[in-house]
């Protein structure tokens, strides 16, 4: 009865793993087992699967029984131990984009602590020492039982100080909000363990199920929200943030920058689409490397068009605003990243206030000033040609 | 008992963190409509019902009164619940197959409003009539003769919501809708195979967890619509594009069954530069129900590709009838569309491939040649254009 309670308490949180998986291809573009999410749900779920299997063989008479229960048993430790691991890699993933595994740094100490980790487990059947199972073929947990413990906890603690850490020193809001999420993340596994480790309530994997669904549901949020293309926000997220803005009633004027690419209908229409969208990932990163640490909204507005919005202190920030982005674009230009040289137009309209319609007007404004701009920009160009 | 306890709170509470989550995204991210406010509530009912559900389990056989009381009042509310949940869920699916709000009101009211409000009626008149359930002296729940009623209500109203899902299905044209009702239909069968097994095997929860794992389902379903979907013109987005390009190439490849089509609007940054943005989406958006209007009836799949490109990827078996697709979109004639007191005439330029090209052997290939045709057609419309208005100003470009 115990070991079907065990399968029973395991049946939501596998079902949910299960339509979790079968959604990752949708989601996930390549193999899931080289992406860093696409990996912890696949460890989640056969964790769960081999935890039920080991507890069902618990107490089996035979043999056979016996050597499934070592089997799986041992398979059990070594999952725990790699979500752990993989779980850290993940959070340093979302929050730097690297990946540590890469890293000779962290790989070697990890390497060591793991392989000490394999031969302890590996001599478990002959040693006891993790688990064993007694006559009955009942799992006994052994007197280094600890080793494995401690192992996933300190995993635990590091999962938590990464996001904290990066909160406190990290002054741009979107990363802050991205330390939150891994925070809230890190919680159901995390608290799931705790009562697991103290009041042998099974929730660990149940908890670890739950993170993988927040972790899902994020991805998801953030492709809803930003441009395939290039990354910034999109204009889905460009209504959101207008409509947070009206539900705070946030009355804090703010200037609408808007760019657009000189002649980019000729680049693609001489080089084709590549070329056309190289530029375009090349002015995403131009502005996200020159304004992506500050609390600045940075979004693609339409085919060649982007839009920054941020806090406004007079015409003089915005106009010094502008500027940086195209010294920022002249020496990206120079260095030869850009394959076709390229240069945009902008103009600068004023967000007084939190109606639609009054960001419909700053746009407008920007709007015409950026045709102004372009027109000038071309007069000048026109002797050289 | 104390094992049956602890193993009922570990069930259910992952149910309710998993509601939980998914309420708490609903309310930050899905657009506010009829449909995902109907979804929201039912997130939020059925966490309600897992608690009382929850608490029917632990108070059982206490005879303290306060428990008693409880006892009751988790009850109730439960089984007013099964019904609910499965009343909301028909208006949930009658709301996704027609979009019409005096209709929905009266289904409300009549389908779901009055069987619910009689089962209220039932459900609280078990406190004398003993019919759906009690609670004796001693705090045991002790199941009544109407007991297996409000379970069948509730099955009553989701083969009723399977059975108009399939009917929206048999009419959809649209591939994607269809393949939501589709889902839709099928929907059902979780929660009643989670009953099945409960029923059938003792000691295993499966009702609720199942409803919540087919909630979790329709979720995504309606996050990967909005992640795939362009917000502007409703076609596809180039994500959705690229995955459903590739997907279908390599099938294609063998057969000469998809065409590829490249559309560009002529003069398109002209019409934004001296209308402004506004007039500018304006006419993307005519231009795109004009090609769900058009092309939406054949299997083929539409979607936006960039500002003002287009792709299209049409199946068929014929060689004409592609040819003559690519023949309307290339139209010198265009099409008039009013925007304001304005009437603009708009040209398209396309270009076309079949995915059986034999020298084009990637997905990439095959774009840049259907998009190089696609600008051969654009020059000659220029040629054509400059030879009728010379004075055409320098912006077309």
């Amino acid at each position: 009865m115990e070991n079907f309670t065990h399968v029973s308490i395991d049946f939501f949180p596998f079902m949910v793993m299960v339509v979790l998986f079968f959604n990752c291809k949708k989601t996930i573009t390549g193999p899931l087992m080289k992406d860093p999410f696409g990996v912890l749900a696949m460890l989640t779920l056969f964790g769960l699967v081999v935890d039920d299997i080991a507890w069902c063989l618990s107490g089996e008479e035979g043999t056979a029984a016996y050597a499934f229960g070592i089997f799986f048993n041992m398979l059990y430790f070594l999952i725990d131990v790699m979500l752990a691991f993989y779980w850290i890699r993940y959070i340093w993933f979302e929050l730097h984009g690297t990946d540590i595994v890469r890293s000779r740094k962290v790989m070697i100490p990890v390497g060591c602590i793991a392989s000490a980790y394999l031969v302890v487990l590996l001599s478990s059947p002959f040693t006891g020492a993790i688990f064993y199972l007694d006559e009955n073929n009942v799992y006994i947990r052994g007197h280094y039982f600890i080793f494995s413990f401690i192992i996933i906890f300190a995993s635990m603690i590091i999962s938590m100080l990464i996001p904290a850490v990066h909160y406190l020193s990290e002054p741009s809001r979107a990363t802050k909000r991205t330390c939150i999420y891994l925070i809230l993340f890190n919680l159901p596994f995390f608290a799931g363990a705790v009562v697991q480790a103290i009041w042998s309530i099974w929730l660990l994997w149940p908890g670890a199920s739950m993170s993988i669904l927040i972790a899902f549901i994020n991805i998801r949020n953030r492709q809803i929200t930003s441009d395939p293309l290039t990354g910034l926000n999109n204009r889905n997220a460009l209504s959101r943030f207008l409509k947070d803005r009206a539900d705070h009633y946030d009355k804090q004027p703010m200037v609408v920058i808007m760019m657009d690419i000189d002649n980019f209908k000729r680049i693609n229409d001489r080089y084709g689409h590549t070329a056309g969208d190289e530029a375009l990932w090349n002015m995403a990163d131009v502005m996200r490397e020159t304004f992506g640490h500050r609390p600045v909204f940075l979004s693609r507005y339409g085919g060649d068009e982007f839009v920054m919005i941020k806090d406004y202190s007079g015409e003089a920030d915005a106009k010094e605003t502008v500027r940086q982005l195209r010294d920022a674009l002249d020496k990206c230009n120079k260095s030869g990243r850009n394959a076709i040289q390229f240069g945009i137009s902008a103009g600068y309209g004023v967000l007084d206030g939190v109606r639609n319609i009054e960001f419909a007007d700053a746009v407008r404004d920007a709007d015409d000033m950026m045709y102004d701009d372009k027109a000038q920009r071309r007069e000048e160009a026109m002797p050289c040609l | 008992m104390l094992v049956n306890v602890s193993r009922y709170f570990q069930i259910d509470l992952i149910i309710i963190l998993a509601m939980f989550i998914l309420f708490i995204n609903a309310v930050q991210s899905l657009p506010f409509s009829r449909s995902s406010s109907i979804i929201k509530r039912q997130i939020l009912l059925l966490s309600i019902l897992v608690v009382c559900d929850y608490t029917g389990w632990v108070l059982d056989g206490n005879p303290a009164g306060y428990a008693i009381t409880l006892s009751w009042t988790a009850d109730i509310v439960y089984f007013f619940l099964t019904v609910t949940v499965g009343g909301m869920w028909m208006l949930y699916t009658f709301n996704e197959a027609y979009d019409d709000e005096v209709f929905l009101d009266k289904v409300s009211k009549c389908a779901v409003g009055l069987p619910v409000a009689v089962s209220a009626v039932i459900d609280i008149s078990s406190y004398w009539s003993h019919l759906v359930f009690y609670i004796d002296d001693q705090g045991n729940y002790i199941r009544g003769e109407l007991f297996l009623a409000q379970y069948l209500i509730s099955f009553v109203y989701l083969l009723a919501a399977s059975a108009i899902s399939y009917k929206a299905m048999k009419k959809e044209k649209n591939v994607e809708k269809r393949n939501r009702f589709q889902l839709l239909t099928l929907f059902p069968l979780i929660p009643i195979f989670g009953a099945v097994i409960q029923n059938y095997v003792n000691g295993v929860l499966t009702l609720w967890p199942m409803t919540a794992v087919g909630f979790l389902i329709v979720y995504i379903n309606i996050q990967h619509e909005q992640i795939s979907m362009d917000a502007l013109t409703g076609l596809n987005n180039r994500r959705r594009f690229n995955q459903f390009f590739k997907d279908k190439f390599t099938d294609g490849r063998n057969s000469r069954n998809y065409y590829l089509i490249m559309i560009d609007v002529d003069e398109f940054k002209s019409i934004n530069d001296n209308y402004g943005h506004i007039s500018g989406d304006q006419i993307l958006r005519m231009i795109s129900s004009w090609f769900k209007a058009e092309f939406g009836k054949k299997t083929s799949f539409i979607a936006r590709f960039g500002g003002d490109e287009f792709a299209i990827i049409l199946q068929c078996r014929q060689d004409e009838e592609a040819y003559e697709m690519l023949e309307a979109l290339n139209s010198t004639e265009g099409r008039v569309y009013k925007t304001g007191e304005m009437a603009l005439r708009v040209t398209l330029s396309a270009g076309g491939a079949w995915f059986d090209e034999p020298a084009e052997q990637t997905p990439e290939a095959l774009l840049a040649l259907a998009d190089a045709r696609m600008y051969d057609v654009k020059r000659r419309h220029k040629r054509e254009k400059d030879l009728k208005l010379p004075e055409v100003s320098e912006d077309a470009e």
